[in-house]
């Protein structure tokens, strides 16, 4: 009697613990796709590709960078206009560089420290095509609220990869290089360079 | 039938031990036990949830400054206790003086390895001005 209660007792752990838990049992072999968060510890890790969770790292560590070097703090008018220019992609796979840049114009915006051009851009293409084209009407019929402040700063940089190996085992290290420049001076007042490295065999889920 | 409920128990009883030790990575956490407090080495309040980590690890001391005039800057300083080499993943999470956390890119799992009885020194600068508080969580690496 004794015996048959904790037996069942520990059938009811273990379907709790089955239950409560780690991965649940599919239905389907393979059915096992869900939702991660942003930012999360249980991403992929691919050693020959920039995975979402290194373009967050890259763009907040090299924000933190510019914050602490108090470069942008140096502008004589608050907030400074900042054009954020090319990002060039040197690596082996093709990504869109505003993965890493979209995150980083939020930040640089909420540090109350810039103002981000949209408007302006090499060639005289900005990001918002539509608000150019407003903008450049309102400039033809002369119209007084019409104003075009030249950026004080200018963001370019580029992504590099490099690749090592030692018998089966791989490395890779991606470089994110970003460098401000002043535009009166013509100088670069802050170069930022943040590195993410990747090492082992093949790839994970999380890490 | 004896013989049927021990084997029965004892396998219920291992199966039941490697699922719970299985989900078990628990994370450990810290703040500013007052959130106005600007001086250069605040007090801790710290959110410890059992676990080998707790043992592992010791948030030793914060320290924080303000960087491009306005924007606040901490270090945590984290002491690995053990002899070994232990990897961890580290989030900071900034919080308005309301409390809400802020949407920003420091909200991302970073990986750190301590090396057996050394202080590493965790960083993060908040993006905006409105950040007064953090809030840093720990817990143990996938991989070794």
């Amino acid at each position: 009697m004794k015996a048959t209660a904790i037996t069942t007792l520990l059938a009811l752990f273990t379907a709790i613990s089955f239950t409560s838990c780690g991965p649940r049992s599919p239905v389907g072999r393979n059915a096992d796709a869900r939702y991660i968060d942003d930012g999360s510890e249980k991403g992929l890790v691919n050693l020959d590709k920039i995975n979402a969770q290194d373009f967050t790292r890259a763009g907040n560590k090299l924000l933190q960078d510019l914050f602490t070097s108090g470069a942008l703090a140096k502008a004589p008018v608050q907030p400074a206009l900042l054009h954020v220019g090319k990002v060039r992609n040197d690596t082996q796979t093709y990504f869109d560089t505003d993965l890493l840049l979209q995150g980083m114009k939020r930040d640089l915006l909420a540090s109350n420290r810039v103002k981000i051009s949209t408007t302006e851009g090499p060639g005289g293409i900005g990001a918002d095509e539509y608000a150019q084209d407003v903008r450049k009407k309102l400039e033809l019929t002369g119209d007084p609220k019409f104003n075009r402040p030249r950026p004080y700063y200018s963001l370019s940089g580029k992504i590099i990869e490099e690749t090592s190996r030692v018998g089966k085992v791989t490395q890779k290290d991606f470089y994110f290089l970003l460098t401000l420049t002043e535009l009166d001076a013509g100088t670069g007042v802050w170069f930022g360079r943040e590195l993410i490295t990747k090492q082992g065999r093949r790839g994970a889920i999380g890490f | 039938m004896k013989k049927i409920h021990s084997v029965l128990s004892l396998s219920s009883a291992l199966v039941f031990a490697v699922f719970w030790s299985g989900c078990n990575n628990p994370v450990i956490s810290a703040g500013k036990s007052d959130p106005n407090d600007k001086s250069n080495q605040p007090d801790l309040k710290r959110v410890e949830m059992g676990g080998s980590l707790a043992r592992d690890l010791e948030i030793a001391s914060i320290n924080q400054t303000t960087v491009n005039e306005d924007l606040l800057k901490i270090q945590a300083n984290v002491r690995n206790l053990k002899g070994d080499d232990c990897r961890i993943n580290y989030k900071i999470e900034w919080m308005n003086a309301d409390g809400i956390v802020i949407n920003d890119s420091s909200a991302v799992w970073l990986p750190l390895r301590i090396r057996g009885g050394e202080t590493a020194a965790i960083q993060s600068v908040a993006t905006t001005p409105n950040a007064s508080n953090f809030r840093i969580k720990i817990q143990k690496a996938k991989h070794k």
